[in-house]
């Protein structure tokens, strides 16, 4: 019994740490991208260029099919029923609201935030980080601030790409293959969109860029002994990262809706 | 103000370690001072390695007051270490380049931030150590192109860059020899000669010879010895 409770906790102190740690994490960086260090600003300039080029741009051949098998699949199996529902009305509810930003954070996490975990872990491991200390320069402004920066422009920019593939694409798949009845789709999401939609979409892509860039670097930095440990800490960060998108997702679609 | 006689780097109440708390250790003063060429002897290389981390900032040892230049640094503060760590050149048998940066941006790296321009170029002191180095060739390279040697050489090559005040060398004897024939090993002399001094731990006897000083551990813990 004290066995089971001493073990409870520990799992709880330990639990509180990690947030606490995120949250001390998610300050500095904040702090840091509020104000920006003088020294370096052309170096950190093309490591985030470079970060939204590996994000954003490389992602670009995973995405784009991707919202288009979403978009057609939606639009097809919704004209099924077809004057049950409002076509556009649903897309704009589940594709703009929820589907674009999960999906986009999803595939962030399979590609970059795994890699960026990876990166940092063994630049922690083989004494990367100590040698920008040593050239006096501080691992926050070169590594982390364009990480946040560049994958957090990433996540909102493939958001808006799969939203319009997804919905474009969609129909125009459907519409050139098929001959389901969907006229006035347009119409229908143009009379459905409000800015709220807008701000929702983009307000989950700053905050899913923000979590996952931070979850991402505390994993990368917690101090390891061994490379055995860059695989284990690599999974945490992609689960963990998957999880706290889908918290906020759920939050934010909260706080607007409900 | 920096004086002449004003040791580079001072480290007052000097503890090391504490692994064996029943033993009673007195704390001493250790003073680096400009021009010195320092030979660390210890009875566990891992001892000699401590030493170099913590006159490098690397690591806090138990107990020290460490002082740079005359002025007083707070090791816990990260950003002030940042600023003297610039100042130190750290050379470990593990030390490592940016894995994802060529040769020549590593080279270049402290000077691309501080300078804040991405278009400078290699100096003539570097460029020359590289060709000497055979590392002119592999300047476009990433470090994974590199030999165990050639990536230590490039590390020397990457701090005496930055015109240490303080050069800490871990076992020198892997990447260079005691020879006037050897571009690292004049370039070292040269700099001791402008006033800065060296720190070295080492396993061979003819480097260790050069040194003017020798800075004993025992047990973990530096033995006292004239500053």
């Amino acid at each position: 019994m004290e066995k089971g409770i001493g073990a409870l906790g520990k799992t709880a102190i330990g639990s509180i740490n990690r947030v606490a740690d995120l949250c001390a994490l998610t300050y500095r960086l904040l702090t840091i991208a509020l104000s920006p260090p003088r020294s370096g600003q052309t170096l950190i300039k093309r490591v985030i260029v470079e970060q939204v080029y590996f994000t954003a741009v490389q992602a670009l051949p995973v995405i784009i099919p991707v919202a288009l098998i979403i978009g057609c699949m939606m639009i097809v199996q919704l004209s099924q029923i077809h004057g049950q529902v409002d076509l556009g009305k649903v897309v704009v509810l589940l594709i703009l609201r929820e589907l674009g930003p999960l999906i986009s954070a999803i595939i962030v996490i399979l590609r970059s935030a795994t890699a960026v975990t990876i990166e940092m872990s063994y630049m922690n491991v083989l004494y990367e980080i100590e040698a920008l200390e040593m050239a006096g320069i501080d691992p926050f402004h070169v590594l982390c601030l364009p990480r946040l920066v560049g994958i957090t422009t990433a996540i909102v920019s493939l958001i808006l790409v799969f939203d319009l593939m997804a919905i474009l694409g969609g129909y125009a798949i459907v519409k050139g293959v098929t001959v389901l009845p969907i006229e006035g789709f347009f119409q229908q999401i143009a009379k459905n969109v409000d800015g709220t939609d807008i701000i929702v979409s983009l307000s989950k892509g700053m905050l899913f860029g923000l979590t996952i860039t931070v979850t991402c670097l505390h994993h990368g930095f917690t101090p390891k002994n061994q490379i055995t440990q860059v695989p284990i800490a690599t999974s945490r960060a992609a689960v963990d990262c998957f999880f706290y998108c889908l918290v906020i997702s759920i939050f934010i679609s909260f706080v607007f809706y409900v | 103000m920096e004086t002449a006689s004003e040791p580079i780097i001072e480290i007052r109440n000097l503890i090391l370690s504490n692994a064996d708390p029943t033993r009673q250790v007195d704390p001493i003063r250790l003073a680096i001072h400009r021009g010195e060429m320092a030979v660390i002897g210890s009875d566990d290389p891992l001892d000699g390695r401590h030493l170099l981390r913590v006159l490098a900032t690397l690591d806090q040892p138990w107990r020290g007051k460490y002082r740079f230049k005359g002025k007083r640094v707070e090791m816990n503060r990260y950003r002030q270490c940042l600023g003297i760590k610039r100042q130190i050149g750290y050379v470990a048998t593990d030390a490592a380049l940016i894995s994802n940066r060529t040769l020549r941006e590593n080279l270049l790296l402290m000077r691309f931030y501080h300078e804040n321009d991405l278009n400078i170029d290699l100096d003539e002191t570097v460029r020359n150590l590289c060709n000497e180095a055979a590392l002119a060739s592999k300047l476009d390279q990433r470090p994974a192109a590199l030999s165990g040697t050639e990536l230590l050489k490039a590390v020397a090559i990457r701090e005496i860059a930055k015109s240490p005040a303080v050069m800490l060398l871990e076992n020198p004897e892997t990447f260079l020899e005691a020879k006037n024939t050897d571009g690292l090993f004049q370039q070292l002399k040269k700099m001791r000669r402008k006033g800065s001094a060296v720190v070295f731990s080492t396993n061979d006897s003819k480097l260790a010879g050069l040194a003017n000083r020798r800075l004993t551990l025992v047990d973990g813990q530096l033995q006292a010895s004239p500053t």
